[in-house]
């Protein structure tokens, strides 16, 4: 019976330990996303995801790893507040060059992902966060949106 | 037997005591504010760099690091050394500079054996000067999260410009210089000695100026 009892303490130290130590400081957002982006059923391999929020509040961001999955970050911190948000999808291709022939920045890689991603007006990726995980898998097509116009190209200066 | 449970109860009160006192370091001073963000360059996270944040009034200027995720914290001098995402700052008015530079070339030296030749700037010039950037923030107390997006060096203006700008800054040296001029006005011979012709020159015909504009305040 008292073996009983203070195994029973013992596991209480052992859940006000493991709580101690995942508490701290952090998870000051109360959802977290995560999810693979694909551009025409292909995992994309580099580039930057955002979630704009649809009200007020800081805009989250995830790199794109190579295997095509992200997570977000607010800030330093892991993780969004839960809400609506308009996603964005930025990625290029590495600059060919590493300088540009006057030695300045190199000019922007081939862009990966089509540009109507690149703005929460036109992207189409609207999503509604709920507080704890959230797995978002971003689907992009090649096939622009009907009311899509290109913009006019932007001049590159050397 | 019981005094073992004596002993878990005594332990279990001694953790939970330690647990409530730790949580997270205070700095001393009114530092109220933690300011974190991301930074992307034309929509995409930047990978290196340093944000600056400028207070309007008077103040320290706070510094972070743009860490490989494209994120940043603020600190001032150190910070919270000990985990720098909880430094703090002073909550008030800023303007923030962002610099962004490629990975420096390390097959390329400046010298033999010296450093490798910096990597080109990839920000809009007009981000790394406060006068330009207009990027103003309101930092409040708690915590502020300002994602800083920022065009690349594609949208700096044609180099012609930039040529403009170094004058620019030469035309400030010298005007220094000429405020030395002046204070020494009675020796203007002195500047002769400088050692390249051409800037001396330069000096020169600024001294003038600088000297006709303190004549012009005597008379």
């Amino acid at each position: 019976m008292k073996q009983a009892v203070t195994q029973k303490y013992g596991l209480l130290m052992v859940a006000t330990l493991t709580s101690v130590a995942m508490s701290g400081c952090g998870g000051v957002y109360d959802a977290s996303v995560s999810g693979v982006v694909q551009l025409d059923g292909k995992p994309v391999h580099r580039g930057t995801v955002c979630y704009n929020p649809a009200g007020n509040g800081p805009s989250a961001y995830g790199r794109i790893e190579s295997d095509g999955s992200y997570f977000l970050r607010t800030g330093r911190e892991e993780g969004i507040p839960s809400g609506q948000y308009k996603v964005t999808v930025v990625a290029n291709e590495p600059p060919a060059e590493k300088r540009s022939e006057t030695g300045g920045p190199p000019p922007a890689g081939k862009l990966i992902t089509p540009a109507w991603y690149k703005s929460a007006k036109t992207s189409g990726l609207d999503y509604s966060i709920e507080s704890g995980s959230n797995e978002i898998n971003l689907e992009l097509t090649s096939e622009p949106p009907p009311d899509w116009e290109p913009k006019p190209k932007r001049r590159r200066r050397r | 037997m019981k005094l073992r449970l004596k002993q878990f109860r005594t332990c279990l009160l001694v953790i939970l005591a330690t647990s409530s006192l730790t949580g997270c370091s205070e700095e001393a001073d009114s530092r109220d504010a933690v300011v974190q963000g991301n930074v992307t360059v034309d929509g995409e996270l930047a990978t290196s760099g340093a944000v600056m944040f400028h207070p309007i009034a008077d103040g320290p200027i706070a510094t972070g690091q743009i860490h490989g995720d494209g994120s940043y914290s603020l600190r001032i001098g150190l910070g919270n050394y000990g985990d720098a995402d909880k430094s703090k700052i002073f909550s008030g008015d800023y303007v923030a500079t962002v610099l962004v530079n490629a990975p420096a070339d390390r097959s390329q030296t400046i010298n033999e054996g010296g450093p490798p030749v910096g990597g080109p700037r990839l920000t809009a010039l007009k981000y790394a000067k406060k006068e330009t950037s207009g990027l103003a923030f309101s930092v409040k107390p708690g915590r502020n999260v300002f994602p800083l997006a920022v065009e690349g060096s594609d949208s700096d203006p044609p180099v012609e410009v930039v040529l403009e700008e170094t004058e620019q800054t030469d035309e400030t040296l010298t005007a220094d210089q000429s405020g030395l001029a002046e204070s020494e006005a009675g020796s203007p011979g002195e500047e002769e000695e400088s050692g390249d012709p051409a800037e001396a020159d330069e000096v020169n015909s600024e001294d003038k100026s600088g000297q006709e504009s303190v004549e012009g305040s005597l008379e």
